[in-house]
This record gives structure tokens, C-alpha cells and sequence, in this order.
């Protein structure tokens, strides 16, 4: 059977002290991390989103940086600004808090739109440039972005076209009834995260990114991968499908899963577990949907039962 | 696996098995020359006796050795065991067979050890049985081995098993029967008492003896089929065996069914319907004809040589002939005046039979004309004259009528009889003559050219068709008014050829082979030779003149009808096939024989393929086992054995759905097996699919799973 990657499996039972019932989300937060691509946490305030990252962030042996977005944050805020130092007679840059390895960017679409843009563009681009002075972000970079449901007041939609920087958009959920008395008890005394130690440097943690682009991916399972996203253009409910964006995301999270899982390739559980995490945020629903009331992750479930797995060593795509 | 059955339950199936087992006996006895059949009997009692009673093994064993060498020192050596001239006989016996048998010499050893081996083979036999009655509960595979038995020696030995193939049918049909009740109540475990049981039995018994009466009650068609053997030998011997239905020479055999066939023979170009008249035979065997000579006497016809008398200039017809076939024979309708044809052929008559073919003028062989003209007056016969034919005139018939009186010695005696019955009302041989050729078609007569029987080594054709089937075509009715003319002491011989054909137009006729035909010539004393068609659906051609008062006579009132003048056929049904075939029917009969048995043949095996394909699930695994033990082990052969155990596992209804994934599929699979190695197979698989290099695997664990799970799936 398989076993986990060791060193990951550190990261988790150490993330596991402070959260409770949350194995999921972290498992998925760090193939994110390993990928190199960011996540968006989708959920109501209060169930924990903030106490997750603070949790990687220690686990991984960094602090994180928080930006909290409020309506009128500016770009400026995000990134950073240049001002004039009299002594030096120059324009210095001082640096936002988007510069850091692990930056949680809490509720994310209560910003404007142009502050938004501002933090996507640094998420995609690896990079800040302002005034012309373009400052690189240290990698490893990672991106915790969370956002209530829109359906909240007070709230700007994040564009279609900018939820593709996010690799995977996950949900968090509420606890059960017997995890949420288990938060209530480890919380009774002290704050658990105090006392929580890190396992891995940032340094091991670059390694293990390089690892994970060595996890060997069949050419059938390409081809897969491939079908399913092309496949989600054609459902009757979908207005705009997955792009080959999509597909090359599913591909670096299948190979960031399955090295956390242990293993040096590939396979289409690896897919098939990680599509509606991929995709679903990348999808436009036509309105009838919205009236049947059929989630995009639904939608991504329903391609996936549509098309084959490939079961055979020669290839035969189509 | 079950309780003992009960004693009085063993001892009925005993009695039926008793049955059988005579059954048995009696044709060996029969066929060996065997005496004795009572001791064998007795031996055969003497095993039942010994189970019933659960006689110890050795003290019954020591009873059979016993009586084996009772009978043997009785039957062999003439005195009784216990006698001392008995004993010094088994001694001389032993001694004398166990040194041919130490030299090998078998054929020397005397007949008491064949007796010996029998004896074992029947004890043998009685312990098969009993395993049968009493752990299998059936009995149907020696049933069906009895009734092939039975019948393969009815079928190639003199012994007639007729009756013993039903009554063992009913014997086994009462013993599955009671059996299958047996084995239900065993396999279900039920506790049934004795009363039930036989309260079980009776509907079985009703069934049987009902089936039975029924089926002995029911009317049997006869056999069509000729015996097997003769056409195997003439198989063998490479002799004729199967051929055209049409115009055929040899008549020796009549019978049995055929097939039309409208191959175009001749067309005719002629102002009237004409019978065309070819050969003629004198000698009835019994089973068909032959004639009375060995070498015929020919002569010539030349052209434009008038080989008849004319009559009336007016009623002259010209006939043409065109030949569509190669065959020698020349037409002799009825009043045939002359022939006109190219002169390089000549015309060859045999004089005893009438028969003319062509020969090709320069090398003296038969050869066929493509066409040849006639003159043709066909007489017309005055009623008066024809009316003049007392039988007392038929007294100081010459010696050269003698062939056509003859008759077999086994023509049986009621065809005689029938005769006379069917004409003593009647006084001239013209109206006897036209009482027989009447009575086919009053007295239920049918015709038909399928299911027309052949008669066995026993029977008389003409008798078999009089009495017992009255089903045939025109050979039927002309051979049986030949023999019954003769009977009366009136010459009479079988005349074959066509009958008129398909009109095409007013003078043009098509003769296909479907109108070969035979029918009759009767000797009228002061006329000659008349033709008369007693086949029913046909109207003979022969011209009455009517030359007297109109009479009440209810025989001459049909004669009208029966003029050539009428100008339909009315009676001739569309599909009316004659035909002046012989053996050639009954080889085409045997064709269909060996047809269907290869029909069947190929529908057993193919359901037999059916039978092993619906229940690969079976076979299979141990098939698949067996071939990985052959192969390396590898990844190669790793994934082609996976794949087999995917689709066993299909077969056994565990369905992958195109969507669903090899691991996901293994859980489902492991949880309902309740096992595990179908994940340590699907995730080694998946290694070796998904993975990027080939990669180590413990090949001996893998091939131990593999085997576990695909051995399970042919449960």
C-alpha cells in the first residue's frame, strides 16, 4: 500500500495539534504549496481559514504575512510604494506585505477590483514593479486567499478570468459536533499554535518543489487529463470551459498529490481526486444552471463519469 | 452424503434395473451363441441379493466366486463343483489357461476364462450401478447407453430389438422419474414419509404407462429410409449412390422419396398430347425390374422405313423432336409410323423391349440426335373389339407371353387374392384391365413423391404398397397393376418414358425431367398391346372408338373422361411429379439421412461451443492458470493475466464502468471478496501503467494473489 511522503507527513500530523478534522484541506493546501500555486479558501468567517495558514506558515518554519482587504485598501497597500528618502536624495521601495513566502490575503473580494488585480498579478507574475523597479518575490511563494460566499453583502466578485491564478479553490467547512468540542477543549487553556514547532525549513521545502516536477506523468494520463478538461466545454450548462491553463494546473496538482502521497507518478485517482478542486472555480455556468440550482462542482463530477480512463499501457487517445 | 435408502425403495429400483439388465442380456446371448441366459440371471440376482441384505464384502465376494465356478465346472465341464471330477476340472481349467496366458497366447485360452471375464464385467457392472442408484440418484446415462446399445445392434445384427428398446425406455423413464423425485428430496434435505413417496410415484408411473399406450396406440408411418448398411457397403464399394431424378435404367430397386428436378429434356413439336413412349421391362423381383434376358436383339430403323401400320391418312401427325439433353434413347410415341433424321445416325431397336436409340453412322456408337421428325397414327380402338377379350382366349397364349406372366415365388399370396377380388365381376380382360386402373383411385390410394417407403429384405414392393402404406407414385401404381394383371393370367409389362409435358403453345410441348413416367401394357388378345395408366392424377392417352350402344356398366361411363380429347388434365395437380426413377430416390433419401445427421452433428457441437462459452467462467481460470505457469514472469505477462482477471471478474458481474479507476475499482472488489489482493495487483498494475520506468516487482507474491483471486472467480 502506499505511504506518504515522510517528510509531508510531518507537516500534517504537526498541522493536525491545531487543527481539528481539517486533514483534507490541509493535504490540499500543501500540494498547492508544492506546486507552486496558490489557493483559495472559500467559506463563511470563523470556521478557521486564518488559523490554517498561521498553522502551514509555522509548520514550514516562516512567518506569513497577512493582508486584510477591506474596501478601501489600495493597491499601493498590497505591493508596496516607493517614497523619497531625504538623506539618500532617492526614491526607496518599501515593500508591501505581498513579499514574504506565505501571505494570507483575507476575504479577498471585499477589496476594489484594482486592488485585486494588484495581488493577482503579483500572484501570477512572481514579481511586484512599481515605478519601473521590479522586485522579485522570494520563492517559495504562496497565496492563501479566502472569501466569503458572495453571496454576502458588501462583497466584489473576483472576476472570472482572475480565479484562474488560483490552483485549487477549496471549501472548508464546518467542523463535526464532536471536532467542534475537541476545539473547544484544546483551546481551554492556551492558544495551541503557541506551542506548535516547525518541521521543515524553507529550504527543504524548495527541494521538495523541485521533487515534485521529477513525478513522471504517462503520456496516457496526459491525454486524460486533456479529455476531461476539454470536456467540460462541451456540458450543456457551461458557458466558458476550463483552458489549457486549467489542464496544465490539473497536471502540476496531480503531480504535487501524488508525491505527497508517496509515490513517483501518476494516476488517474490523482485526476480524478483533484478535478473539482482544479476546475470548478475555472468554469462559467449559463444562467439555467444557477436556476437548477447545479454547482460547477457537480458539473466537474458528472465530466468525470463521462470520460474514460485510460486502463492501457499503448495509448489510444480520443 | 445422504441417509441409506430403504430396503423396500432398493428393491423396486432393483426390479427395474433387473429388467434392464435382461434386456441386456438377451442379444449378447442371441448374438454369441450363448446358452444359459437363466444363470446369468440368476448371478445378476444373486449380486442384488447380496446388496439388499449388506452381506460383509468378502462373504459376498466368496458367493459370486462360488457360483461363477459352479457355472462354469456345470456348463464347460459337465459336473458339479462339489463333485470331485469337478474339482479335478477347475484344476486341469486353471492350469491349462495360466500357461497360454503366461505365453501370451490369448486366442488359446478356453472358453471358460472368457465366461470368467464376463462374469467380472457384470459384477462390475452391479457395483456401477449401485453407485448410481444409491449416491448419484440417476440412471439416465445407463438408460441411454442401453437404448444406444439396443438399437446399434438392432440396426447392424439380425437380432430385432424393437420391443426391447420400448420396454427399456419405460423401465428407464419410471427409474429417472423415481430418482429425480430421490434426488430432490436429498439435496433439499427433506423428510418425507414413505406414503408421500410412493403417493410421488404414481404420477410418474401414470405419465409413463400413458406416454407408452399412447405411443403404441399412434399410427407409424413406414420406415422411408432404407436400411443403413447396404448404402454404407455401397458407399464403401464405391458404388452409384446418388444421381438425378428422371429418366434412369436401371429399375432394380424401387421406392423411397425424391426430388423433383425440371430440367429440360425434350421439347415436342406435335398437333395431340402423346405419351412418349421409351423402354419397356418384363421381370418383377419383387423389389423392382429387370428384364428376362441378358443380351438384347437389335435391329435398325432406317429412315423414312415405316416400322408401323397406318390407319387413317388423316390422322397422321407430324412430330418433331428436339433433343435438350444427351441422351441416346429415340421417342416411340404410340402409332410411331416412321422416323425421319440426318443421316448420319441410325436408329437401333431392341426388339424384346422396344427400346430405340441413335448410333453415329461412323464409329457405331450411341450418340445423341439433336432432332428427328415422326409419323404418328395412333390407333384407335374399338370398344367392341376390345370388349372381346374373354379370358378364354388367354388359354392358348404361345410361350413368348410366358415373361410376361411371370411373377415372383414370394409375391404373397393376398395380392393374388386381391385380384381376383377387384375383377371377377367383370369378364373381358379389357374391363378387368380398367377395374384395376380404377380401383387406386376408390379405394384411398394418395399419391405422393415424398414419404414413399422401400421395401425391407422381407417385403414385396407391390405388397407393401397394396396393403400397408398406399402411398406412392407411378412406379407404385404400374408395377401393382402389372403383378395383378398377371396375376389373372394376363400378360402385362412395365412401360416407362415421358408424359405429354408442358404445353407452351397448341403444338409445342416442354418434357422436363419431372415427366418421367411409368405405366402399363396389357396384352388384349385380337388387338395387341394396350397402354393403361393407372396412376392417379394421370389420363392415359388411349383412343376408344365407341363403336357400341351406350352402356350402364359404370366401368365404361369413366371412359369419356379418359379420351385424349379432353382438353385439360383436371386431376393433374401443378406439383404432379412422376418419375421412372429406381435407387436413385432412396440414395437421395439416404443423402437427406446423412444430411441431417450432419446437421445435427454440427448443431450439438455448436451448442456445445455455446454450452463451454456460457460457462467460461468456469473453465477459464484453470485454463489461465495453467498458461501463466508456462510464462516467465514479467510485466508482460503480469498485465496480460490482469487483464484476464479483470474480465473474469466482468464476467462474474463486477462491472468497471469506463469512468471508474483500476484502485477504485480494486476496493470495490476487495470489499466484496473481502480480500485484499486485488489492490496489491491493482496498485503493482498501476505501477507498471502509470509509472515511468520499468520497475522491480515481487513477480512469485504478485502470480500468488493473481491466482487466489482468479481462482475464486470460477466459483
Amino acid at each position: 500500500m502506499e505511504h506518504m511522503n515522510k517528510q509531508i507527513e510531518h507537516v500534517l500530523t504537526n498541522i493536525d495539534q491545531v487543527m481539528i478534522g481539517k486533514r483534507e484541506v490541509a493535504t490540499l493546501s500543501i500540494v498547492a504549496m508544492l506546486a507552486g500555486g496558490h489557493v483559495l479558501l472559500e467559506d463563511v468567517p470563523g470556521v478557521g481559514k486564518t488559523m490554517m495558514v498561521r498553522t502551514l506558515a509555522k509548520s514550514v518554519g516562516t512567518d506569513f504575512k497577512r493582508i486584510q482587504f477591506t474596501p478601501d485598501l489600495l493597491p499601493s497597500d498590497v505591493v508596496g510604494v516607493s517614497i523619497y528618502n531625504p538623506k539618500t536624495l532617492s526614491f526607496e521601495f518599501r515593500e508591501g506585505p505581498i513579499v514574504g513566502h506565505i501571505v494570507l490575503a483575507d476575504e479577498i473580494n471585499r477589496t476594489s477590483p484594482k486592488t485585486q488585480s494588484a495581488l493577482l498579478e503579483a500572484m501570477e507574475e512572481g514579481s511586484v514593479t512599481v515605478d519601473g523597479e521590479t522586485v522579485h518575490i522570494p520563492k517559495p511563494f504562496f497565496v492563501m486567499a479566502t472569501q466569503n460566499p458572495i453571496e454576502y453583502e458588501g462583497t466584489y466578485p473576483l472576476p472570472e478570468a482572475q480565479l484562474d491564478r488560483f490552483l485549487l479553490k477549496i471549501k472548508m467547512g464546518y467542523p463535526t459536533f464532536d471536532e467542534e468540542v475537541e476545539v473547544l477543549r484544546r483551546a481551554e487553556h492556551h492558544e495551541p499554535i503557541t506551542s506548535l514547532q516547525s518541521v521543515i525549513t524553507i529550504d527543504e521545502l524548495r527541494e521538495l518543489q523541485a521533487q515534485v516536477k521529477e513525478v513522471h506523468i504517462e503520456d496516457s494520463i496526459k491525454a486524460y487529463i486533456v479529455d476531461i478538461v476539454r470536456n467540460t466545454r462541451l456540458d450543456q450548462y457551461v458557458y466558458l470551459g476550463a483552458s489549457p491553463r486549467a489542464s496544465l494546473a490539473l497536471m502540476r496538482a496531480a503531480q504535487s498529490y501524488a508525491f505527497v502521497q508517496g509515490r513517483s507518478f501518476v494516476t488517474p485517482d490523482d485526476v480524478q481526486y483533484l478535478a473539482k478542486f482544479v476546475l470548478s472555480h475555472r468554469l462559467i455556468l449559463k444562467q439555467e444552471a444557477r436556476y437548477e440550482q447545479i454547482e460547477a462542482e457537480e458539473i466537474v463530477q458528472r465530466v468525470l463519469t463521462r470520460v474514460a480512463v485510460p486502463t492501457q499501457k499503448a495509448m489510444h487517445y480520443e | 452424503m445422504t441417509k441409506p435408502m430403504s430396503k423396500i425403495e432398493l428393491c423396486i429400483y432393483y426390479a427395474f434395473i433387473f429388467l434392464i439388465l435382461y434386456e441386456w442380456l438377451v442379444p449378447i446371448m442371441e448374438l454369441t451363441n450363448t446358452g444359459y441366459i437363466q444363470y446369468f440371471m440368476l448371478f445378476i440376482l444373486l449380486s442384488i441379493a447380496c446388496t439388499l441384505l449388506q452381506l460383509p464384502m468378502p462373504i459376498a465376494a466368496l458367493l459370486k466366486v462360488m457360483y461363477i465356478l459352479w457355472f462354469i465346472t456345470l456348463t464347460h465341464g459337465g459336473v458339479h463343483l462339489l463333485h470331485i471330477d469337478g474339482m479335478r476340472f477347475l484344476a486341469s481349467e486353471a492350469l491349462y489357461n495360466a500357461k497360454q496366458l503366461i505365453h501370451l497366447d490369448v486366442a488359446a485360452v478356453t472358453n471358460s476364462v472368457r465366461t470368467i471375464l464376463f462374469f467380472v464385467l457384470l459384477w462390475m457392472l452391479m457395483y456401477l450401478i449401485h453407485y448410481w442408484i444409491t449416491v448419484r440418484y440417476s440412471l439416465f446415462y445407463f438408460v441411454v447407453m442401453t437404448i444406444f446399445f439396443l438399437a446399434s445392434l438392432d440396426t447392424f445384427s439380425d437380432y430385432d430389438g424393437q420391443w426391447a428398446i420400448a420396454k427399456v425406455l419405460l423401465y428407464g423413464l419410471v427409474l429417472t422419474g423415481m430418482l429425480v423425485v430421490k434426488r430432490i428430496i436429498a439435496t433439499h434435505d427433506l423428510h418425507v414419509p414413505a406414503s408421500y413417496m410412493v403417493l410421488y410415484t404414481i404420477p410418474v408411473f401414470a405419465l409413463v404407462a400413458t406416454a407408452g399406450y399412447g405411443a403404441y396406440m399412434m399410427p407409424k408411418a413406414p420406415p422411408t429410409w432404407p436400411d443403413p448398411i447396404p448404402f454404407v457397403k455401397s458407399v464403401a464399394t464405391g458404388e452409384k449412390s446418388v444421381s438425378k431424378v428422371g429418366y434412369d435404367e436401371d429399375d432394380s430397386t424401387l421406392g423411397g422419396s425424391f426430388e423433383s428436378d425440371d430440367t429440360l429434356v425434350f421439347t415436342a413439336q406435335t398437333s395431340e398430347k402423346r405419351y412418349w413412349r421409351i423402354d419397356s421391362r418384363d421381370t418383377y423381383t419383387s423389389k423392382g425390374w429387370t428384364q428376362s434376358y441378358a443380351e438384347p436383339t437389335t435391329k435398325y430403323v432406317n429412315a423414312n422405313a415405316y416400322v408401323g401400320t397406318m390407319y387413317n391418312a388423316e390422322n397422321v401427325d407430324d412430330v418433331t423432336i428436339t433433343m435438350e439433353t444427351d441422351d441416346p434413347y429415340v421417342l416411340s410415341p404410340y402409332g410411331t409410323l416412321l422416323y425421319d433424321y440426318d443421316e448420319q445416325f441410325i436408329v437401333q431397336e431392341r426388339i424384346e423391349s422396344g427400346y430405340r436409340e441413335s448410333l453415329y453412322v461412323s464409329d457405331w456408337t450411341t450418340s445423341p440426335m439433336d432432332s428427328y421428325r415422326l409419323q404418328v397414327d395412333e390407333p384407335s380402338y374399338s370398344l367392341e373389339a376390345l370388349r372381346q377379350t374373354d379370358m378364354e382366349k388367354y388359354e392358348s397364349l404361345g410361350a413368348e407371353f410366358d415373361r410376361y406372366l411371370q411373377l415372383p415365388d414370394t409375391l404373397p399370396q393376398r395380392v393374388r387374392d386381391l385380384a381376383h377380388d377387384i375383377t371377377d365381376i367383370v369378364p373381358t380382360a379389357y374391363e378387368k384391365a380398367r377395374a384395376i386402373e380404377t380401383y387406386f383411385k376408390l379405394n384411398g390410394y394418395t399419391y405422393s413423391t415424398i414419404g414413399v417407403a422401400i421395401p425391407t429384405e422381407t417385403e414385396d414392393y407391390v405388397d407393401q404398397f397394396l396393403f400397408e402404406t398406399k402411398v406412392g407414385y407411378c412406379d407404385n401404381f404400374s408395377t401393382s397393376m402389372v403383378v395383378l394383371m398377371r396375376s389373372l393370367g394376363i400378360p402385362a409389362r412395365w412401360v416407362k418414358g415421358f408424359v405429354t409435358g408442358d404445353a407452351i403453345d397448341n403444338t409445342t410441348y416442354e418434357i422436363t425431367n419431372n415427366e418421367a413416367h411409368s405405366w402399363v401394357e396389357v396384352y388384349l388378345v385380337g388387338i395387341g398391346w394396350v397402354p393403361f395408366e393407372p396412376t392417379i392424377g394421370f389420363s392415359g392417352t388411349l383412343d376408344v372408338a365407341y363403336d357400341v350402344e351406350a352402356q350402364d356398366d359404370a366401368l365404361d361411363e369413366q371412359l369419356p373422361e379418359q379420351t385424349p380429347q379432353s382438353p385439360e388434365q383436371p386431376q393433374v395437380p401443378e406439383q404432379e411429379k412422376s418419375s421412372a426413377t429406381s435407387t436413385t430416390a432412396s440414395a437421395a433419401a439416404i443423402w437427406n439421412v446423412v444430411k441431417w445427421i450432419g446437421l445435427v452433428l454440427v448443431a450439438v457441437l455448436l451448442i456445445g461451443a455455446a454450452i463451454l462459452y456460457k460457462r467460461r467462467n468456469r473453465w477459464l481460470p484453470a485454463y489461465y492458470v495453467k498458461q501463466s505457469h508456462k510464462q516467465p514472469q514479467n510485466w508482460t505477462t503480469f498485465e496480460k493475466n490482469y487483464k484476464n482477471l479483470l474480465k473474469q471478474f466482468e464476467a462474474n458481474g463486477y462491472v468497471r464502468g469506463k469512468h471508474e479507476t483500476l484502485a477504485a475499482y480494486a476496493k470495490r472488489i476487495d470489499e466484496a471478496l473481502q480480500s485484499t489482493e486485488m489492490r496489491t495487483l491493482t496498485s503493482a498494475y498501476e505501477c507498471y501503467l502509470y509509472g515511468n520506468s520499468a520497475q522491480e516487482a515481487n513477480f512469485a507474491y504478485l502470480q500468488e494473489c493473481w491466482e487466489y483471486l482468479i481462482n475464486r472467480t470460477s466459483g
